[in-house]
């Protein structure tokens, strides 16, 4: 036995870059089906509980239904072009439990800022843990994951414009933190609200002017009192040029989270927004069982992108262990000469196979552990 | 010396390939340096190998110890048999000091001190080179390990096949001194063109067991 130890001992320890190659082959092969199974049920689990509280979902007639859902689980606009107020008007009609509009185009300190309106707290069930919710253009409520010293009460924020360096780029707007949230444990714990007239400020339609150039009032165009202490504390420069340039009808919305009353509210309301309106609507449930179908599809492409490799380097290795058996066999020769067993050499060849599938089994566990982290940004 | 000889052969025929050996009578008795001579490809080998068990007569008795080698387990062979073969054969992965242990851990033994192996490693002209691994070694340093392993095997009978092929003159000697060197009950038979070696054989012989 000792014999056995220290012939596979000294195998591991003179060519570990054989052991490794084997190791690494015999983990990917298997790591990386189990962690993007394992990714893959994980995010289809997760996304499932996350569409059970979207009802559904409303937007421009340009968006797809899949980016409106992914769009209103995550708050990242990706696909979805904006569409007006009058959407949100026409869904209020059918007097559903809950409208909520969202623009999703702007970030502050790399968070993305969520412009919707108050109706947020009850519909996505936020409660705060200090300050107050934004009621005035220029305040937001920070989500309880968002980093405290950047977003304490009372701090000021400036918003990133989403071509900062473009020339008709609207300024950068200072935000004041009113609020924190408490922890939800879903994604809207990791974005910044606010009132969904900052947004059109954000965009650069209501703004101040440097100069005494003011425009009055119109019946279709707001004003904002520049002597409200919110402006002198975000504008203390000039505080006297905050005025409007837009119609409320013009308020970017990139989407609608809308809460039916009941199934047959539902229906009504999806049917109104799609034939009256032309807006794209798509139920999250729905969307999620797609979504499994799709994430599983590419986990297999992924799967098949990995095997391969995977039994290439196999391969690559059983060649060197080829290559290196007419050695062996001669060095089993001479051992048998000198008095090795059949049974000796048998069981040195099992120890080394032993350390190599438990250096295997360790690579596996790690692997698998760190695919299961990354597998799901692959399949999403 | 014992009177039960350590070797006996009677009208053993040997076939490998076309090859064939015919050795009518040898005996070899306890304690004896027999040194085996004759032109390559004249059966040197194949009598040690047959010595050894590792290949069975055609015909004829082979006896040692009292009994056929080539019907025992290999267990006995690392017992009873030293053995240095011509080809060294050796796992070249194995650090030397493991390699000159590797007897004793077939024979299911304490394996030698550091200390001893160091002593016979420094006899033999490679002391310090205990931690390094066979491949990194000459074929010259080689044969030397191999002879250490050997020196360090308790077996009452030693087997070497030119054990001092790839040897410098000086190192021949030195080693040649080592191998032949008593006790008493130990019992060397070695093949070998090596005039040093073959000149301290307390006998020599042909492959076929006639004295030369």
């Amino acid at each position: 036995m000792k014999a056995a130890w220290i012939l596979a001992k000294s195998r591991w320890r003179e060519r570990p870059g054989t052991l490794l190659l084997l190791s690494l082959a015999m983990a990917m092969s298997a790591a990386v089906p189990f962690g993007t199974d394992r990714a893959v049920r994980r995010e289809v689990v997760q996304l499932r509980q996350q569409t059970q509280s979207i009802p559904l979902v409303a937007g421009s007639s340009d968006a797809g239904q899949t980016d409106l859902v992914l769009s209103a689980l995550d708050y990242d606009p990706r696909n979805i072009p904006p569409t007006r107020w009058a959407l949100v008007e026409a869904a209020r009609q059918d007097a559903p439990e809950g409208v909520l509009p969202m623009h999703l185009g702007h970030r502050t300190s790399g968070l993305t800022l969520v412009g919707t309106e108050s109706e947020v707290a009850s519909t996505l069930g936020l409660t705060l843990t200090s300050g107050r919710w934004c009621v005035r253009p220029g305040e937001v409520v920070a989500g309880a994951d968002t980093p405290t010293d950047a977003f304490s009460v009372g701090q000021v924020v400036d918003s990133e414009a989403p071509k900062k360096f473009a020339l008709q780029a609207p300024p950068t707007q200072k935000l004041l933190v009113v609020g924190r949230c408490a922890s939800t444990g879903s994604p809207a714990d990791q974005v910044v609200w606010t009132n969904l007239t900052t947004a059109w400020v954000l965009d650069g339609l209501f703004h101040a002017h440097l100069n005494e150039d003011v425009k009055q009032s119109t019946e279709q165009r707001q004003v904002l009192s520049p002597n409200t202490p919110l402006a002198r504390r975000l504008y203390e420069q000039d505080t006297s040029t905050l005025h409007a340039h837009t119609l409320e009808s013009d308020l970017p919305i990139h989407l609608l989270r809308i809460v039916p009353k009941d199934q047959r509210s539902l229906t009504l309301v999806r049917s109104n927004l799609r034939h009256a309106h032309g807006a794209t609507t798509a139920v999250p449930e729905f969307v999620a069982d797609e979504l499994a179908e799709s994430f599983a599809a590419r986990a297999k492409l992924i799967q098949l992108a990995v095997l391969i490799p995977g039994i290439g380097v196999s391969l690559l290795a059983l060649l060197v262990i080829g290559l290196d058996w007419q050695r062996r066999r001669s060095e089993h020769a001479g051992l048998r000469r000198l008095g090795a067993s059949q049974s000796m050499l048998v069981g040195s060849f099992a120890l080394e196979l032993l350390g190599t599938v438990l250096v295997g089994l360790m690579l596996l566990a790690s692997m698998a552990f760190l695919l299961s982290l990354f597998a799901a940004q692959w399949v999403m | 010396m014992s009177s039960e000889p350590v070797i006996l052969l009677q009208d053993v025929v040997v076939h490998r390939g076309t090859f064939c050996l015919k050795i009518p009578n040898l005996q070899i008795n306890s304690g004896e340096r027999v040194g085996i001579v004759a032109p390559s490809g004249q059966g040197k080998s194949t009598l040690l190998l047959l010595l050894a068990g590792l290949i069975a007569p055609s015909q004829g008795l082979v006896q040692v110890h009292g009994v056929s080698p080539s019907c025992q387990p290999a267990a006995w062979r690392a017992r009873n048999i030293a053995w240095m073969g011509s080809d060294l054969e050796l796992p070249t992965d194995l650090r030397v000091q493991e390699q000159v242990a590797l007897a004793a851990y077939l024979m299911n033994q304490a394996a030698p001190s550091s200390d001893e192996v160091e002593s016979t490693l420094q006899k033999l002209g490679i002391g310090g080179f205990a931690h390094r691994t066979m491949s990194s070694l000459s074929t010259g340093q080689q044969q030397r390990v191999a002879l250490a392993r050997m020196l360090l095997h308790p077996a009452p009978l030693r087997l070497a096949d030119e054990p001092t092929a790839s040897m410098d003159e000086g190192w021949a000697s030195a080693c040649t001194n080592l191998l032949l060197s008593r006790p008493e009950d130990l019992t060397v038979c070695f093949a070998s063109h090596d005039p040093t070696l073959i000149d301290q054989a307390d006998r020599v012989i042909t492959p076929e067991g006639s004295v030369r």
